[in-house]
């Protein structure tokens, strides 16, 4: 599933002295089955753009386009609903939206509301469950009575039990200790690949996006500012320091090198890949 | 200093210990971290170190005074702690009220009070937004504010727990600068906590937690010697140190030490 975004502006509290444009005429794509990920300092338009894209906020000027449905100024709640069938979002925190007495119970909800029976609801809930590594005793428990991280993957399986083809996620690992945020990231990864999904994640963590993304947006008070390959705009220090962005540590560690004449083949994406890289270099070198 | 021996405590009678004899010594000023999981047991070790649960075995002393009943009161008033969710810690409606706030109980004159409000947030650097609503900063703003509040009560020992967890890497970088600003300029003994080994770098001490138990205590370097504990005790290993076990002899290294070594 395609999303068009075409000059879309956004504004709050339009007309008021509040007012404040969040974004401002911006146009770009999202083709289907890529990770992107949307970045830039905090108040850049990022949490308002993937607002835009599920129909959560409707655009003040231009329109977006969700596969063949439109959302402009005035587009119909049905309309609404329907592209939110599509794009599925993970807010922060989306633990705090956990509510049922069960994790199955609060899994079967999304399906439930989207008008599946009680048995399609359930067999959604039990796929994507067993999907994240719940096991099947553990489906009549309290989802309240797990871990942070365990409880936000409850939260997750809730989202992709609605089997959108688009799945936002904001910020999917504040909050989380290191090992549940790797869990995390690598479960996405795995949804992208085995369900053909688009994955739209917004984060300040430039780590994950060299490791995950495959493309990246940047944006900037309200506008984009560059597009394109991860591997490209993540490399470029000047632009990320430009925008009060951190560099991601390989990128940090592989510039240092390359100013001492160790130089790679290719730009390795995470410290597992810069250790085989290395050793390839040391080996070429020792013959 | 802060003195811990054969601390043992469980939440319910019937329940697994959460803390199974712990001794501890941290020296007065030194910023100690304590690194585990969760459910390791670190949380449970500073409410009791604070006077907040009761219960347990063992002994905890501050300078030589052994925690009892009695001196419960005075006892938590050498504490001071910073939690980890910034919304949830504002009472006063601008952000000089709110570091104020704490002073207010301590009856102490009103220059007093001006004087040491003032120098906590100037400490945090957030002297500029004294008249500003507290809802209405970042996330890292909210935190060094709360910080502010907990040394203008002029705490002996400052606790941190797991502050920075829900902050931006901005915000995080702003607040560990912060803390070794703090830590050069004044005498507090700093305890943080946290599960992420990638931010113990400035720590004189840090303890390693695991299911209630310390599993390794000591300088960085020391903590660092031995990735394999680390990496049992369900700890991810820094990115330079992940690599310097790959590539060099696995010993603790700076960015710019293994820039230096591959």
């Amino acid at each position: 599933m395609n999303i068009t975004v075409d000059g879309l502006t956004s504004i709050y509290h339009a007309g008021t002295p509040f007012e404040h444009i969040a974004l401002d005429h911006l146009t770009t794509t999202f083709e289907p089955g890529k990770y992107y990920a949307i970045i830039g300092r905090t108040g850049s338009g990022k949490s308002t753009l993937i607002q835009h894209l599920n129909g959560l906020i409707l655009p003040t000027e231009g329109e977006v386009q969700v596969g063949d449905l439109t959302l402009g100024k005035k587009t119909k709640q049905r309309i609404i609903h329907q592209v939110k069938k599509h794009v599925g979002m993970v807010f922060q925190f989306p633990e705090h939206q956990l509510f049922d007495e069960t994790i199955l119970k609060d899994v079967m909800f999304g399906p439930l509301n989207m008008g599946f029976t009680e048995a399609e609801a359930q067999a959604r809930a039990e796929k994507y469950l067993s999907l994240l590594g719940v096991p099947e005793r553990a489906f009549g428990r309290s989802p309240f009575d797990l871990s942070g991280g365990q409880m936000r993957k409850i939260a997750i399986a809730g989202i992709l039990a609605m089997e959108p083809e688009v799945l936002i996620v904001d910020e999917p690992t504040a909050g989380l200790d290191p090992k549940s945020h790797i869990e995390v990231m690598e479960l996405f990864k795995r949804i992208q690949q085995e369900f053909d999904i688009t994955i739209i994640l917004v984060t300040h963590d430039m780590n994950d996006v060299f490791e995950y993304a495959d493309e990246v947006k940047l944006l900037a008070a309200g506008g984009l500012i560059r597009e394109g390959p991860t591997e490209d705009i993540l490399t470029d220090e000047l632009l990320l320091t430009d925008h009060h962005l951190e560099i991601p540590d390989i990128v940090k560690l592989t510039h240092d090198l390359e100013r001492k004449g160790i130089v790679f083949e290719t730009v390795p994406r995470n410290t597992e890949a810069f250790i085989t890289l290395y050793r390839e270099w040391r080996d070429a070198r020792a013959q | 200093m802060i003195k811990i021996d054969n601390l043992t405590y469980r939440y319910q009678a019937d329940a697994p210990k959460a803390l199974d004899d712990i001794s501890l010594s941290f020296k007065t000023g030194d910023w100690v971290s304590i690194i585990g999981h969760n459910g390791s047991g670190k949380s449970t070790l500073v409410k009791l170190m604070m006077g907040i649960l009761e219960g347990y075995s063992g002994e905890i002393s501050v300078d030589g005074e052994v925690l009892t009943p009695d001196n419960l009161q005075r006892f938590r008033e050498r504490f001071a702690i910073v939690f980890q969710n910034p919304d949830n810690q504002f009472v006063g409606a601008t952000v000089e009220d709110d570091v104020a706030f704490g002073l207010e109980n301590q009856g102490l004159p009103r220059e007093v009070m001006l004087e040491r409000t003032e120098a906590a947030l100037e400490a945090v650097n957030m002297l500029a937004y004294r008249r500003h609503a507290p809802a209405r900063l970042s996330g890292g703003q909210k935190q060094r504010v709360a910080i502010a509040g907990a040394l203008a009560m002029e705490p002996a020992v400052l606790i941190l727990d797991e502050a920075t967890s829900m902050l931006d890497p901005e915000g995080r970088s702003d607040m560990l600068a912060i803390l070794n600003d703090i830590h050069k300029t004044r005498t507090t003994t700093l305890i943080y906590i946290t599960h992420d080994l990638g931010e113990i770098e400035d720590s004189d001490y840090a303890v390693i937690m695991k299911d209630g138990k310390v599993i390794s205590e000591g300088t960085i370097e020391h903590i660092f010697s031995d990735t394999d504990t680390l990496i049992e005790s369900r700890l991810v290993l820094p990115y330079q140190m992940q690599i310097s076990r790959a590539l060099l002899d696995g010993g603790y290294v700076t960015h710019d030490e293994l820039v230096a070594r591959l």
